[in-house]
């Protein structure tokens, strides 16, 4: 596979997984086995890891104008 | 826009301030809003010391595949005295700093600017890990150890109750391992970490030997 459909793909898979973990984390588990945090955890993971990405691409991508 | 596209470093700067609203709506979007910012610091400080690294000559960039595994010798992880006194410094600084946090009452700010750096030197140790030089298994089993450890460090400096702890340990662990799978995808894509001597290395290889 392509390097630009690689990266493409996985920008796409990490924008999907992100929004199903904030919706995940909207479930209210009840506070009665301790579990009630459990749902945010998925998403906080992967915000704090699309942060790191996030950064490392604007820090390290070359981007090609028109011009060359 | 487009116009503003064909500058390398505006569309940059336009990725990045799309990319930290959306991370900065997710997190309060899915929690009550306590942590408004994390994220937004977490990508600050990550450009930062990126750009720190770079200014210093380390530097992440695309090479193809030959020239990405001729510059990977495998090496295994080394255990120096000057990295096990690093290593020592650095849980006594954690360690004062948890009781310092103990002792004045955690505030919000201070809280997510911790909790937000623990995050920052994770995914630093992540980056080295996966595009760094050698195998990145032995590396990446340090990550598993040390990014727990960074959030039983925090569990403890803000005295989190049991629930709280279990979740900061899980969160702690999951974050690295989605981290490090998506590193695996950029490292085969042909990005490393370049040091000083590797990029005038490569310099001097793809320097013309043509005598006029």
């Amino acid at each position: 596979m392509p390097v630009v459909e690689r990266i493409f793909g996985l920008t796409i898979l990490h924008l999907v997984i992100g929004a199903a973990a904030a919706g995940f984390a909207r479930i209210d588990m009840g506070s009665g086995i301790g579990l009630n945090l459990l749902p945010i955890v998925p998403c906080f993971a992967l915000t704090l890891c699309q942060a790191s990405l996030l950064a490392l691409w604007v820090v390290s991508s070359k981007i090609r104008s028109r011009h060359g | 826009m487009g116009r503003l596209l064909q500058n390398p470093l505006k569309a940059r700067l336009i990725g990045m301030l799309f990319g930290a609203i959306y991370l900065e709506v997710i997190i309060p979007f899915s929690s009550s809003g306590e942590f408004l910012g994390l994220s937004g610091l977490a990508v600050a400080l990550t450009i930062l010391s990126l750009l720190a690294m770079r200014a210093l000559g380390s530097k992440v960039e695309q090479r193809s595949e030959a020239m990405a595994s001729e510059h990977d010798p495998s090496e295994g992880l080394r255990l120096s005295i000057g990295g096990i006194m690093i290593f020592t410094a650095i849980v006594a600084v954690l360690c004062t700093l948890a009781k310092t946090l103990q002792a004045r009452g955690p505030t919000w700010f201070l809280l997510t600017v911790v909790w937000a750096t623990c995050f920052v030197a994770v995914s630093l140790m992540c980056l080295w890990s996966v595009l760094g030089k050698g195998e990145p298994v032995q590396r990446a089993l340090v990550v598993f150890v040390v990014s727990p450890l960074l959030g039983a460090f925090f569990a403890f400096a803000v005295q989190a109750h049991k629930a709280g702890c279990v979740c900061l340990l899980l969160i702690t662990t999951l974050n690295p391992a989605v981290l490090l799978g998506s590193l695996c995808v950029v490292r085969s894509c042909g990005y490393r970490f370049v040091g000083k001597a590797a990029a005038s290395r490569t310099l001097i290889a793809t320097l013309p030997l043509n005598p006029d």
